[in-house]
């Protein structure tokens, strides 16, 4: 996939997961696997945007003012946590045709 | 304690109603009842509660009634007071220190008043073997009226107190959290002015102690750990056997109770499948609450606290199910394999399931020709063909004609023929057309079914055959497309048969070679997909199976089922478990139905939104992440 | 130590209160002789029943001291924008002319500053409040703030807390968002359609009402509290006991503050007039009653249970950080504090994100929210403190009580009346006109009146 395309990939949560704010995080259970993970920031900011419907490029700069001094490593940030999510079937690519990788 | 849930069926619509959509609509059948009421018995539970719908309305209540008595029950209940005459004198003729009726009331609700009328002449009747229970959805609420109705009735001076809880679909009215502190003030003005009459308080589930003070507690004898930890699994049992954890929550898991030892087991199962919504709490303040932290509180009903989540749902639900009907199991026929057992055990079957029984399938006798199995035992075949004693069926049904039709057809013909005329055999599944087309000129008597091993899938190959055979068994691929099986119905135009528990994998490409080995005994008969089984195991979960307690998923587009022929590698019980639970729609563990060399192997619960959701996806199993997430669930038992 | 008794006469009885021993009574003229003789000659102690009230009056009391030393800013409030999406008929905030928004940079370098001084302070909390303009028309800021907040929140082990004051003109989306992590509405709602409306059109003059209800509405089925604030004209002022029980059935806020309208250019020329005082004291009591019994608190802001210097941000160290890089004290436009002989200006967030505040300005606001010679007199001094020290009670201020006072000591005698379980006397004051009379002209409330 082209740089732009993936910059521009939004994303959904997946069927049976749930999710929510709680204290400073996010609580987000998998329904299906009955599982659960609390997620800490920087994770919960993207894993907020990425199911708002933001794309890569607008996840990652704003994951720059949220970081704010600690921004150096935003990209890798926002790309570890995509993918392990997407991996772990949490997300899923909003677009269908790109469900299938 | 456990709830038994007789029936959907209900005569009322409350607003606030929790119940709906937690069961397709049904009723317990009296025998289901009377084996829970034994299971609860040998679990060491001495109450029950009788719940709905409508309980009473349930055609065998005042059966189910005697036996909970027989079994030694307390029997509570729950009662909305517009019961049939027969059932409230089956109440009435029960002891009275055995069988107790909370009468739901709907106070502040503009009842008609023939409704009125009716719920103040049973509670006239009932007098003190009942008392009133509310449940509190809104604020603001006439309590009192409970107590003068009570009192007007000569009813128990107790009034049990319930939150409207929410419906996971957000259908019902329900008392939001934000309205709990409120709702806690009047229950304490409340119950300071009926304790002097000697009224008491009993509490539902759900209710948080942060909402009362610390004399409130005290005047109602409770500590805040027994009222803040009341949200758990009683557990409700619906008529399909299945447990939930309670209304509510009932979307999330039904838990089989086939073949769990106890209901505490039971009641683990569902508290491990909550427990990952312990814990984000009703209010937003419950994370830094200490009653919370120190285990006094489990943070509320789970179905409330979901409220405050984003939750995508595996599954659209289903379209709200009529609570006034209940439908009938025998509306579709069943076809069994034949298992070697004597006659005695094939007249209990037609016993038991008389009408619902099509037929018994057995190979025909010729070499190579009969199925795509090695050789079964068949020492009572004789015995049962002569008895009649079941309808039969004959299977040619090998995976190729082991030579040309020319020189096979005659032999096959004559062997019909001899079944036909001998043993009154009339049905045959035949696995190849131009065989069929020959039967059907020489027996026009014999009614055809098409094989699955046709794979008929497509609407095309449907039309073909229409005018050779009477039933069409499309390619097992296709159980998990109701969208195309319709569309396979329609275009055949006659009766479409479904094959529930095959157990192999949907997009399976050994199918073939796999039944060559299995049919010329050529090889070790082994299941060609394990490899790729032990490489990636939950494929099992996209097998062409679907649960007893999920057939009416199916209902739309079958007309008839079939189970396939490995069930008779179990012991005839199991035999007979799996046919009773599939023809009354009773509850089983994936691993339970007898499925083939792709069937779950162990305790894992397939709730209902799951075979939904694995129906309506697009079955792209190799990429999906879906079934893999539902196989990661390890709670339930070994890993697969 | 402070005598802080105060005596008024509320028509058929005397009230006696002191807000900083949180002791209030209902006497009769003779007693209060008998008290002035025993508090402040050193009399001796009456008989019951004034025994024990003497005794409680009795007990000795400080002022609350004027805080020193750093800033402690309860709360970070950002003025995302002075852009706004209505055109309210009394607001001149100028809001249409303003385009002025703060970016993402501000945003970020603002929380990061300030939480770090919150963590110095040895602060519990980290409290944000948006306010505007319409904050929610930049609901992309909004968004960055929150998690901005709660990234710093977790990296300094401390809860956060996120309000927002609105005009409830936002969008689905934006909802969701607030539903998911906003503490605390102040959705500004004066009251049904035929309230709202004639107040708060959209710009363009469409009616607003119906757009800002289903937010409403939305709002009260999700997790966060709502704070409806009603204000009240000579338009509504008659319903406010109307609007009190529709908002208590139809929407159960968590609170309902009924807040006087201030006259502005914009009003005037709408031909929209503040409430009558009395009619406004009325209708309070009277919505208030409604609102009780229906467990929802219905505020005044110049009412408060705990004495206070100021009822507002200024003078609490409250830290608003406006788009043009100032940290103020004060949500209202600078303008207007000149204009009032103020300074509300702390300091300002520099270009690396350093909060730079004045320690000496800090104090100046303390010292100067801190006595209002207006108030010096008044039994509600601890309470209402004067109330907004720009439009009520700016340096220099007169003596005589204006309307807002006179508002306010009706409302909170009545309020100690009703506290008192004597609202037959309470409503017998309010009907009064000549007990109101004596009321507002009671010039010195203090038992010793001077003496």
């Amino acid at each position: 996939m082209s740089a732009e395309r993936c910059e521009a990939e939004t994303y959904r949560a997946a069927r049976g997961v749930s999710w929510v704010a709680q204290g400073n995080g996010i609580l987000v259970v998998d329904e299906v696997a009955r599982g659960s993970v609390l997620l800490a920031y920087p994770a919960a900011a993207v894993w907020d945007m990425a199911c708002r419907g933001r794309d890569r490029a607008h996840i990652a700069a704003s994951l720059r003012w949220i970081m704010g001094n600690e921004h150096k490593v935003v990209g890798d940030v926002v790309r570890e946590c995509l993918n392990s999510w997407i991996l772990d079937g949490l997300l899923e690519p909003a677009d269908p045709a790109r469900r299938v990788t | 304690m456990a709830n038994l849930v007789l029936t959907t069926a209900c005569n009322r619509k409350c607003v606030y109603c929790f119940a709906g959509r937690s069961a397709p609509s049904g009723e317990m059948r009296l025998d289901a009842a009377q084996e829970m009421l034994d299971w609860l018995a040998a679990s060491g539970r001495s109450e029950i509660r009788l719940l709905g719908g409508e309980p009473t309305l349930h055609a065998k209540f005042p059966a189910v009634l005697r036996a909970a008595f027989e079994r030694g029950f307390q029997v509570l209940v729950f009662s909305n007071g517009l019961m049939p005459a027969d059932s409230l004198a089956a109440i009435m003729a029960a002891p009275a220190e055995r069988c107790r009726v909370m009468l739901n009331l709907n106070i502040g609700d503009a009842d008609s008043a023939g409704l009125r009328a009716q719920v103040s002449q049973t509670a006239a009747t009932l007098g003190n073997r009942a008392f009133v229970g509310v449940n509190i959805y809104r604020p603001g609420l006439p309590l009192m009226e409970a107590v003068e109705f009570g009192r007007k009735h000569g009813l128990q001076k107790v009034i049990r107190v319930g939150l409207a809880h929410p419906r996971l679909d957000r259908q019902n009215l329900w008392l939001h959290p934000r309205d709990y502190h409120c709702v806690g003030d009047e229950l304490e003005v409340f119950q300071r002015r009926i304790q002097p009459e000697g009224y008491s308080l009993s509490f539902d589930c759900g209710f948080v102690p942060c909402i009362f003070s610390n004399d409130f507690l005290r005047r109602v004898g409770m500590s805040s750990a027994e009222m803040g930890c009341r949200c758990g699994p009683i557990p409700d049992i619906l008529p399909d056997l299945t447990a939930i954890h309670c209304f509510p929550l009932g979307e999330l898991d039904q838990i089989p109770v086939s073949g769990v030892g106890t209901v505490t087991q039971v009641n683990d199962l569902l508290k491990q499948r909550t427990r990952v919504f312990r814990g984000i709490g009703v209010f937003r303040e419950c994370r830094r609450c200490p009653l919370l932290e120190s285990g006094q509180c489990n943070g509320g009903c789970v179905a409330a606290a979901l409220l405050r989540s984003r939750r995508t749902p595996v599954a659209v639900s289903a379209p709200a199910s009529d609570h006034c009907t209940v439908p009938s199991e025998a509306v579709k026929t069943w076809s069994i394999p034949y298992i070697d057992q004597p006659a005695e055990f094939w007249a209990t079957l037609a016993n038991e399931h008389g009408p619902a029984l099509q037929e018994v399938y057995f190979p025909i006798g010729l070499e190579g020709i009969g199925s795509g199995r090695p050789a079964q035992p068949d020492r009572h075949l004789k015995n049962l063909l002569q008895s009649m004693a079941v309808p039969m069926a004959v299977l040619v049904n090998p995976l190729v004609l082991p030579q040309p039709l020319e020189d096979l057809g005659e032999r096959i013909l004559e062997e019909l023929r001899r079944l036909h005329e001998h043993d009154g055999v009339c049905a045959a599944t035949v696995a190849d057309v131009r065989l069929a087309e020959r039967i059907k000129s020489s027996l026009p008597a014999m009614r055809l079914t098409a094989s699955c091993l046709l794979e008929v899938a497509e609407a095309s190959q449907a039309r073909l055959l229409r005018d050779v055979f009477d039933v069409l068994v499309p390619s097992t691929r296709m159980l998990r497309c109701p969208e195309r099986l319709a569309a396979l119905r329609t275009s055949f135009g006659q009766k479409l048969r479904l094959l529930v528990n095959e157990g192999c994998l949907a997009p399976c490409l050994d199918r073939k070679q796999h039944f060559f080995e299995m049919g010329t005994g050529c090889g070790v008969p082994k299941s060609l997909c394990e490899l790729r089984l032990t490489r990636d195991p939950w494929l099992r979960l996209t097998g062409t199976w679907i649960l007893p307690q999920h057939l009416h998923l199916l209902d739309p587009v079958a007309d008839q089922y079939k189970l396939a022929g490995r069930v008779t590698l179990r012991d005839p019980e199991h035999y007979r478990k799996v046919l009773r639970a599939y023809v009354q729609r009773r509850a089983l563990w994936p691993h339970e139905i007898g499925g083939g060399p792709a069937s779950v192997l162990s305790r894992l619960s397939i709730p209902r939104t799951h075979a939904q959701a694995a129906m309506a996806c697009d079955h792209v199993c190799a990429d999906c992440r879906f079934c893999r997430r539902a196989a990661s669930q390890t709670t339930m038992g070994e890993a697969l | 130590m402070t005598m802080d008794v105060y005596h008024l006469p509320t028509g058929t009885v005397e009230l006696v209160v002191s807000p900083l021993r949180r002791v209030s009574a209902a006497v009769n003229e003779a007693a209060i002789p008998v008290l002035r003789e025993a508090l402040l000659w050193n009399g001796p102690l009456p008989e019951p029943p004034l025994h024990e009230l003497t005794v409680a009056l009795s007990e000795p009391r400080d002022e609350p001291a004027v805080p020193k030393g750093a800033a402690a800013p309860p709360f970070l409030g950002l003025i995302l924008t002075r852009s706004c999406n209505m055109g309210c008929r009394y607001c001149d905030f100028d809001s249409g002319q303003s385009d002025c928004d703060m970016d993402e940079e501000l945003v970020s370098q603002s929380l990061g500053g300030w939480a770090r001084w919150v963590v110095d302070a040895g602060g519990r909390q980290l409290n944000l409040h948006f306010f505007g303009g319409e904050p929610f028309v930049r609901p992309d800021l909004i968004e960055l703030a929150v998690h901005r907040l709660r990234f710093l929140g977790q990296k300094y082990d401390l809860p956060t807390h996120v309000e927002a004051s609105t005009n409830g003109l936002f969008n689905r989306e934006t909802l969701g968002f607030v539903e998911d992590y906003f503490d605390a509405i102040v959705l500004s709602l004066d009251g049904q359609a035929q309230d709202h409306n004639p107040h708060r059109p959209l710009r363009g003059g469409a009616a607003s009402f119906d757009s800002v209800w289903a937010m409403a509405q939305a709002l009260a089925r999700s997790p966060v509290e709502v704070c409806v604030r009603c204000c009240v004209s000579s338009v509504n002022v008659g319903r406010m006991p109307q609007i009190a029980e529709w908002l208590c059935r139809e929407l159960r806020p968590s609170s309902v503050t009924f807040e006087s309208m201030k006259p502005t250019p914009p009003s005037a020329a709408a031909g929209l007039l503040p409430p009558d005082p009395l009619l406004f004291a009325r209708g309070f009591v009277a919505a208030r009653r409604i609102a009780r019994l229906a467990g929802i608190e219905c505020v005044y802001a110049a009412l408060s249970d705990r004495p206070r210097h100021t009822f507002c941000p200024v003078g609490q160290d409250a830290f608003i950080v406006a788009p043009d890089r100032s940290v103020r004290s004060c949500y209202l436009r600078k303008s207007d504090w000149l204009a009032a002989g103020l300074d509300m200006q702390l300091g300002r967030v520099d270009e690396d994100g350093r909060l730079l505040i004045g320690t000496e300005a800090v104090q100046r606001l303390r010292d100067a929210v801190a006595d209002r010679v207006r108030c010096r007199r008044c039994f509600c001094r601890w309470s209402c403190a004067g109330g907004c020290v720009v439009t009520e009670t700016p340096p220099g201020h007169g003596l005589p009580y204006t309307d807002y006072c006179r508002q306010t000591r009706l409302v909170q005698a009545s309020v100690f009346l009703e506290n008192l379980d004597m609202s037959e006397q309470a409503d017998e004051l309010l009907s009064d006109e000549q007990a109101v009379a004596r009321l507002w002209e009671h010039a010195d409330d203090r038992l010793g009146g001077g003496q």
